[in-house]
């Protein structure tokens, strides 16, 4: 009896004794396409992809605004198949700059996983650092937390409240924002 | 971590060949791991008194795992009639054991930090707190939040802290450490 069978999770090719001296044939792979199937499976396994993505800088009632100088930046490292680790920015600017209102938005570059959903709409996902460039003081690092619901991230100040125009302190020009967040992805 | 994949030789190559494929394939199979995300159920207990969440109380946990990684998120929440806090600093059960290059801990600060969370209160937003997430024994982590005031760092715990706890309150975490096969 002639045959394969697959591992479990890959799904790696594993030709019997028969199956494994087989020639190419028109009607039959043989193992040598099987093989080629099983390098590019585990070549897939340990690639890493990095990319740049555009960071949007959104809010739930009303959008920020960037002045002069200021950006947005994010990068991202993907380990096949199914893990993100990204990091970002934000520079406020000066002249021009509006903060907004409302709890603040972030995109992500990929969809996180649909089982990434706790209760209450939030799944911790990394820390960011604000700096208040007009009082030190200010300055906090944040809790990074996906939001399902809106397919966005958002941020929690030390003192519970949601990062927004006015906490945990009034957004000011040249404020800045930076971070990183990790979270397993959709299946590929 | 080594796989020891099986490296066919010699003039038995064509006879050995698919056995030591097939084992090769396992090996890394195993190691790979499965594509989908797991769900496991963590065990909530505490250091003095174990709390109960609760007739519908709940306690969820999720992992993925890439190779010997692993990304575990999850939360507890008390609810429903019979919910106690407990007492002492609260312990949660992790999906596998983790390495322990960084000794484990049960004191707040001490052990290793694996990540981070919050605590959530449904009355108040004052409540959602950002937590670390600190590996307690090779299967099991507790979680620190800054103190009320100094320096410190403090254990989340049942005897109320950072608050009383009450139905609607939990805990969410996530978590990354490396796991130990043994």
């Amino acid at each position: 009896m002639m045959g394969t069978t697959v591992s479990t999770n890959l799904g790696l090719i594993k030709p019997d004794s028969d199956e494994s001296i087989k020639a190419n044939m028109p009607t039959f792979a043989g193992w040598a396409a099987q093989n080629t199937i099983n390098m590019d499976k585990i070549d897939a396994l340990f690639r890493a992809t990095t990319a740049t993505y555009t960071l949007n800088w959104t809010a739930d009632t009303t959008s920020p605004t960037l002045g002069a100088g200021g950006f947005t930046e994010g990068k991202f490292v993907r380990l096949w198949p199914r893990m993100v680790i990204g990091f970002y920015r934000i520079n406020i600017g000066g002249a021009g700059a509006t903060a907004g209102s409302g709890t603040y938005r972030f995109n992500l570059p990929v969809a996180p996983a649909t089982e990434m959903t706790l209760t209450d709409d939030a799944v911790p996902i990394g820390r960011a650092l604000f700096t208040d460039s007009s009082a030190v003081v200010s300055s906090s690092v944040f809790l990074a937390s996906y939001r399902p619901s809106t397919g966005n991230m958002f941020f929690r100040a030390p003192s519970g409240a949601a990062f927004s125009d006015t906490l945990p302190v009034a957004l000011g020009q040249n404020d800045t924002l930076s971070g990183y967040f990790i979270y397993p992805t959709a299946a590929p | 971590m080594v796989l020891s994949l099986v490296t066919p030789i010699g003039s038995n190559f064509i006879k050995d060949f698919p056995s030591q494929n097939a084992v090769n394939c396992n090996i890394i199979d195993a190691y790979a791991g499965p594509y989908a995300i797991q769900t496991y159920t963590p065990l909530l207990t505490a250091v003095t008194t174990n709390p109960v969440l609760g007739s519908t109380g709940t306690i969820t946990g999720f992992y993925y795992s890439i190779f010997d990684q692993i990304y575990t998120w999850g939360e507890f929440k008390f609810n429903g009639t019979g919910s106690n806090k407990g007492a002492g600093t609260y312990i949660v059960t992790l999906p596998f054991k983790a390495k322990t290059v960084f000794p484990p801990s049960g004191f707040s600060g001490e052990g290793p930090i694996l990540g981070s969370g919050m605590t959530y209160q449904v009355s108040s937003a004052v409540g959602r707190q950002p937590i670390t997430v600190q590996l307690q024994t090779a299967n099991t982590m507790m979680f620190n939040i800054k103190a009320d005031s100094g320096f410190g760092s403090r254990a989340v715990s049942g005897t109320d802290i950072p608050f009383a706890w009450a139905n609607g309150d939990g805990v969410k975490w996530t978590a990354r450490y490396q796991r130990d096969p043994t």
